[in-house]
């Protein structure tokens, strides 16, 4: 038996929850630049004027075509204007895949998986530490906390 | 909240200075420059007062707010800008409540501090949050000047300072943070729930077996998940081309959407669904649901599916033909598609029987997540069961309501289902509940079951008020079908209606069954949904012990013809080899087999499929409706009649009689055909096709008539696919084609299509709202009452649905044709309307019924009418010859004789016959969709035998209904007419049928001279119709047929003397159907001789076509014109058929249309040794024959 020829999707596995999704780039650019520029094939068209904002991530992220925004025709859309959502990213620490949930991570000038932040919480500002609160850190202290690993 | 430092707001601000500078440079004075010093953050400042300013300058066309949208309404703000500027209106808010305003500063060197291991900032501020910075173009801020569209400047009020500027880009970058998270949490809330579904256990297992196995069942009960998680976890894993079946069309569409919003594929076409007249589907589509007729009619054109590497077959517990007929086929397919993999679903039921069928498949086991149900087993007692006559005893339900009312209080939400069997009894206990309702004020009664209208039938949806309970009295439509949440008690009336066929009358029977174990756990578990529930069964533990265990599969119940005729097509030579999940029965097969033969659509000899027959196997219809259609085009009429077939194969778009009032009746009656209901569903089409062209608004015409509006836009639908299949075949062509719209046509069509999208987003949103149910709405009569009033119809508005509805309509469809084509249809005359029911006969014979002669022709009386199988059937109360029997009087004559056993004989040119489309039995025979025809017209070319005397004086047609002539020489001129008739009739049909399969050089060489049998074929048969002879009409006993036919030894004529052969010889098979002097001639006293004279006699004779004086006996006679016909149809030079054009194939057609015809004395199918191992007997038998003798056993 011959198996089907298929091509493995992408899946991002937060290491700390069960999330998973199939992620459509992993990238530091929030705008896909492999794609093909609109502006060779609108250069003509007058009206079209340089974006008036522009967005730059400062990290590398699991990103995921916006699911809840419809994209009409296919053909003409500009991609610079697909937009993107933000899944997940890789812990500064242990470099661990995190979702951006605030049960597993967080960002504070930096990506920090939760099991981090509860190892250095000395670390961080008090804010930070209040806002994630006692309870969601509490599951990390004891260390052999499963990790969430899917083949 | 965040507060910029102040360091780096300096240096911003120093950038912008040297921008404002620029400004000046470029232009004129501006107003007076802002102070410089602002607080970084102003509470007091209006932001949403430049609102429109800010989404021009800032916001519009970015990525952030997609553009599409703005093309299309620049004017009314997309919602995800609205969404901004609320968030906005809650930033200002916020700013404002704070009691002291954000600290502007902090010491600029704590900016510094970091922590020592992981080199954090240890002062926290907001803005490390991010883990993103926005930053605003160049161009944008600079401002270059703008014009508006007179060509003014457009002067900038409203620019911002540098200040707000870095204020406005936070706000910016917090709304873009805000949305992210909001966005994932969906994501993330939509994956919980997904992993709290009980199936989400055994993703791995299912995905693991399937590495493995070609076949696996997932068996799961209610709730489990199965039918949205197993799809998604498909395309997770990358199967591509996945192929999911569902029984119900609704089930098709609701599960496309979910599943594509469960795989975040809302907005693309992965997810897809294709349900008759709708689909969604694209290249892209990955996911595909689809009705199971749908992927048979795929097999059709892909026997391999090569389109799907996974087939989901979900349901299979429910045993529907069509999933037994898939089960079948792919039992086979998996053996030569061995990279196909195929998933089963089912209800925890019968997990064995599908396992086994494939080899052992592995099984799944799914639990389902239901609540714990209470069963209370309340039997019937003697004495109330006793009592009752056929109608209901209502008191044991009203016991419960009452019980329910004084053990659970109002404030305890929860409704009630009742399962009853059928209509009738629906009535009973609805009537006796209201009153109890009317009283307590507790309740809220609604009937459902399939002929409500679907408006009626959402009612259940609705939510009753505060301290009211719904009370749904349903047929079994509620135990699968449609699933109502928050039912909370169940009535179990432990019966069931069930459709049967009784293939010895060709009739459908409805009759009540005890449920089955399976069905009774199936209905407890509806209570079991939303929380814990009560099930009263209104039968003993006892009774639900000796309930067979599961129901009766549908094919078991059903005719099979339609089905076996796709079994042949699909290239199956023998369908009782069929790998049957569970076989029918051998003799159900047979018959259907039998009425495939008798319709044409197989071969009498081996069974294979006619060109006929494989035409009708690939329209997607019963049998009876593809013929009709084929013969529509043959005789050009098919305008009418893909209405009246349309409207034929679906639900009657009539309310019935009893459900409306005596005016409603009398509008309707214009439109009620005197010839019968296929024309008086033709008169409703054309008249609300009318309606609609002016404008009008349909829906208040059709309730006022007791018309279910959807069912005409239903056939509508029918119509078209019937007309674009038959143009697909070129057996209609498309005259309209070359049509091109005007521009103006064009942006109106656009219009429409803008305004469809419109409305369907409007109904999305309506129907997402929950509708709220009154006390009033109770009773249905209140509510049909209410839409009659006059006073509401000025009221009455157009509600969404119609306006959809009635958009949708106007976009497939050219109104202004369809009206021009009702009003060719209702300018028909009586030749039309003759031609018209001699199309509908060619499906529908032999379903046909003779009146009983004692009928009385009264209204609100029985007339009984007999079929060859069935007597005393009754008209159906929704016929319209129910309203008006006197329609059907039989003809009197002047002259009445009196024939030898003492019956009257009236002979008249105007017998008729009732053709309908349904025989149903429930408590009486029935016939439904009937109409009048001419009876000797439709015998004489439909019936499948015909025999005669020596003269022709006497006919038997199907060895059922005899014709008497009065006079030899008329009977022998019907008789010439007929095989003209015939036989031109059959060789067009040959004709056109052979020219769908040529290529399209040779159809323009053969097109013409179909055109012109056509038209001979048209004229023929008007004058046919026309026909004026007088003759008798009446019903053959079986009992009689024993002597109606002159003494012949057959079955021992080897071993017979000379005299018997001769007599044998006499009587002559002329061709397929007609004998010629098989009948005793009369009952008179004649001798033996003076019949053998009659018979032998030979006279001088012209043959009108070939011109030859020959002289000849009546038997010769008649095969001599019946061949010389055929050859001067199929050649042109002969009196009857002029025609220069050459002729393709003459010589095979006419060979082929004369070796069933040539010879008189060999009978025309051929025989084969066959051995029956019941009566341990060999018999020389075609294979008709052998299935009617398989029949007798």
């Amino acid at each position: 038996m011959t198996e089907p020829d298929v091509v493995e999707p992408k899946v991002f596995q937060c290491s700390l929850c069960p999330f998973y999704a199939a992620y459509d780039r992993y990238d530091t650019k929030y705008i896909d630049e492999s794609l093909p520029s609109p502006v060779a094939t609108t250069q003509y068209n007058k009206n079209k004027k340089e974006p008036s904002l522009t967005i730059a991530l400062i990290e590398k992220v699991y990103l995921l075509r916006d699911p809840f925004v419809a994209i009409k025709d296919k053909d003409k859309i500009d991609q610079t204007k697909l937009s993107s959502l933000v899944i997940g990213s890789t812990c500064s620490v242990c470099s661990r895949p995190v979702c951006i949930h605030l049960d597993c991570s967080l960002f504070y000038t930096r990506r920090f998986c939760l099991k981090c932040v509860s190892k250095y919480r000395d670390e961080f500002p008090r804010e930070i530490l209040d806002e994630i609160g006692d309870k969601r850190l509490e599951k990390f202290i004891n260390e052999d906390y499963d990790q969430y690993e899917e083949s | 909240m965040s507060h910029t430092k102040k360091h780096k707001r300096h240096r911003h601000h120093s950038d912008d200075e040297r921008d404002e500078d620029e400004h000046r440079k470029q232009h004129r004075p501006k107003p007076i420059e802002q102070p410089i010093e602002e607080p970084a953050i102003d509470p007091s400042f209006d932001w949403l007062s430049r609102r429109d300013y800010l989404t021009e300058t800032y916001l519009i066309d970015t990525v952030m707010f997609s553009s599409y949208i703005v093309f299309i309404c620049l004017y009314s703000s997309p919602t995800n800008i609205e969404d901004f500027w609320k968030f906005v209106q809650k930033y200002q808010l916020f700013q404002q409540r704070r009691k002291q305003p954000p600290k502007s500063t902090t010491s600029p060197d704590a900016d510094q501090q970091q922590s020592s291991i992981l080199n954090i900032p240890i002062v926290y501020e907001k803005k490390y949050r991010l883990n993103f910075s926005i930053a605003i173009n160049k161009s944008t801020i600079q401002n270059v000047p703008r014009y508006d569209m007179t060509g003014q400047k457009i002067i900038d009020h409203d620019r911002l300072s540098p200040t707000r500027l870095t204020e406005f880009k936070s706000i910016i970058e917090y709304y873009f943070d805000f949305n992210q998270k909001e966005k994932f949490k969906r994501i993330h809330k939509l994956r919980q729930d997904q992993n709290n579904l009980p199936i989400a256990n055994h993703r791995r297992e299912i995905l693991e077996e399937l590495k493995t196995q070609q076949v696996i069942l997932i068996a799961g009960d209610t709730g489990c998940g199965k039918s949205t998680q197993i799809p998604r976890f498909l395309l997770e894993a990358g199967f591509d081309k996945i192929a999911c079946t569902q029984p119900r069309r609704i089930a098709c569409i609701s599960l496309a959407k979910r599943v594509s919003y469960e795989t975040l594929n809302e907005y693309d076409n992965q997810v897809g669904y294709q349900v008759r007249f709708e689909k969604t589907r694209e290249k892209s589509t990955r996911i595909i649901f689809m009705t199971e007729g749908i992927l048979l009619r795929q097999l059709q054109t892909d026997s391999s599916l090569s389109d799907y590497d996974i087939l989901v077959i979900d349901e299979v517990h429910e045993r529907h033909l069509f999933t037994d007929f898939i089960l079948g086929i792919i039992k086979c397919l998996i053996t030569q598609r061995r990279d196909l993999k195929v998933i089963l679903m089912s209800a925890t039921i019968n997990i064995e029987l599908f396992s086994k069928y494939f080899d052992n498949c592995p099984v799944v086991k799914v639990p389902g997540r239901l609540y714990k149900i209470q069963v209370n087993y309340l039997p019937i007692k003697v004495e109330e069961s006793a009592g009752k006559t056929s109608k209901i005893d209502a008191k044991p339900y009203l016991r419960i309501m009452e019980q329910i009312d004084n053990k659970y209080p109002s404030s305890d939400r929860g409704d009630m289902l009742i399962f009853l069997s059928g209509l009738a009894e629906i009535q009973g206990v609805m009537e006796a509940a209201q009153s109890y309702a009317q009283e307590n004020q507790r309740w809220i009664v609604l009937p459902l079951h399939s002929a409500l209208s679907l408006e009626e039938q959402d009612k259940v949806f609705d939510m009753p008020p505060e301290g009211v309970r719904k009370c749904i009295i349903s047929t079994n439509i509620a135990e699968t079908s449609v699933t109502i949440d928050g039912v909370r008690f169940i009535i179990d009336s432990g019966k069931v209606k069930e459709m049967s066929y009784d293939g010895k009358y060709k009739m459908q029977r409805l009759q009540e069954f005890n449920i089955s174990r399976a069905s009774a756990e199936q209905r407890k578990g509806r209570a079991g949904r939303t929380g814990p529930g009560v099930c009263f069964r209104l039968y003993s533990e006892q009774d639900y012990i000796t309930f067979q265990e599961y129901s009766t599969p549908e094919i078991r119940r059903v005719p099979l013809d339609s089905l076996l005729l796709q079994m042949i097509s699909m290239g199956l030579k023998d369908p009782r080899k069929f790998p049957f999940v569970e076989a029918p029965d051998m003799t159900s097969i047979d018959s259907a087999l039998l009425r495939l033969q008798e319709q044409a659509a197989l071969s009498t000899i081996d069974c294979s499929l006619t060109p006929i027959g494989s035409m009708l196997a690939r329209l997607p219809v019963d049998v009876s409706i593809g013929k009709m259609l084929i013969f529509a085009c043959i005789f050009q009429y098919v305008n009418p009649i893909l209405i009246m077939a349309s409207a034929l194969s679906i639900q009657s778009p009539f309310l019935s009689f009893l459900q409306c009032d005596p005016e409603t009746i009398t509008r309707r009656r214009p439109m009620m055909s005197t010839h019968g209901d296929p024309f008086t569903l033709l008169n409703v089409f054309d008249e609300w096709i009318y309606v609609k062209s002016d404008g009008q608004v349909t829906r208040t015409w059709c309730k006022r008539r007791g018309v279910e509006e959807q069912r005409l836009y239903d056939i509508t639908k029918l119509r078209r696919q019937f007309q674009d299949i038959l143009r697909d075949y070129n057996l209609e062509i498309d005259y309209q084609q070359v049509k091109r719209r005007t521009t103006l046509e064009k942006r109106e069509h656009w219009k429409k299509k803008q305004q469809l999208k419109d409305l369907r987003s409007e109904h999305d949103k309506e129907s997402k709202q929950r509708k709220f149910l009154k006390l009033e709405d109770s009773s249905i009569t209140n509510t049909m009452n209410d839409d009659h009033g006059e006073n509401n119809l000025t009221k009455e508005v157009m509600k969404t649905t119609d306006k959809i509805r009635d958009i949708e309509f106007r976009l497939i469809n050219d109104l202004s044709t369809l009206k021009d084509m009702s009003t060719d249809s209702q300018n028909y005359r009586s030749k039309d309307i003759n031609m018209l029911k001699l199309i509908l006969c060619s499906g529908l014979y032999p379903q046909v019924a003779i009146a009983d002669e004692f009928n009385n022709y009264k209204r609100d009386c029985d007339q009984f009418f007999h079929t060859k199988t069935k007597q005393f059937v009754v008209l159906h109360p929704t016929c319209v010859f129910t309203y008006d029997p006197d329609n059907l009087l039989p003809p009197t004559s002047a002259k009445t004789t009196t024939s030898s056993n003492n019956k009257k004989q009236v002979f008249s040119n105007r017998h008729e016959l009732l053709v309908y489309v349904t025989l149903l039995e429930t408590n009486k025979p029935y016939i439904m969709n009937v109409m009048r025809t001419p009876a000797m017209q439709t015998l004489f070319l439909y019936a499948s035998t015909i025999e005669t005397n020596n003269d022709f004086t006497r006919i038997l047609c199907d060895q059922w209904l005899e014709i008497t002539f009065e006079n030899a020489e008329t009977a022998q001129g019907v008789i010439s007419s007929l095989l003209l008739l015939r036989n031109a009739r059959d060789l067009l049909l040959q004709m056109t049928l052979q020219d769908l399969n040529k290529s399209i050089d040779v159809e323009l060489l053969s097109k013409p001279r179909t055109y012109q049998l056509q038209h001979l074929l048209s004229m023929k048969m008007a004058d046919f119709l026309e026909n004026s002879c007088v003759y008798a009409i009446r019903r053959v006993l079986s009992a009689e047929l024993d002597t109606i036919y002159r003494p012949q030894n057959v079955e021992n004529a080897d071993d017979d003397d000379d005299n018997d052969s001769s007599i044998r010889k006499e009587s002559t098979k002329i061709n397929e159907y007609l004998t010629y002097n098989c009948l005793r001639s009369n009952d008179d006293q004649e001798s033996f001789w003076s019949e053998y004279a009659g018979s032998t006699m030979q006279i001088h004779w012209v043959c009108p076509y070939c011109n030859e004086d020959i002289l000849v006996n009546p038997a010769e006679r008649v095969a001599h014109e019946n061949q010389c016909q055929l050859s001067s149809l199929c050649n042109n030079e002969n009196p009857i058929f002029k025609s220069a054009q050459s002729t393709i194939n003459k010589s095979s057609l006419l060979s082929s249309l004369t070796t069933g015809a040539s010879t008189s004395a060999t009978p025309v199918p051929s025989t084969k040794d066959y051995h029956c191992d019941t009566c341990q007997q060999t018999f020389k038998f075609t294979s008709i024959e052998i299935l009617r003798h398989r029949a007798t056993h």
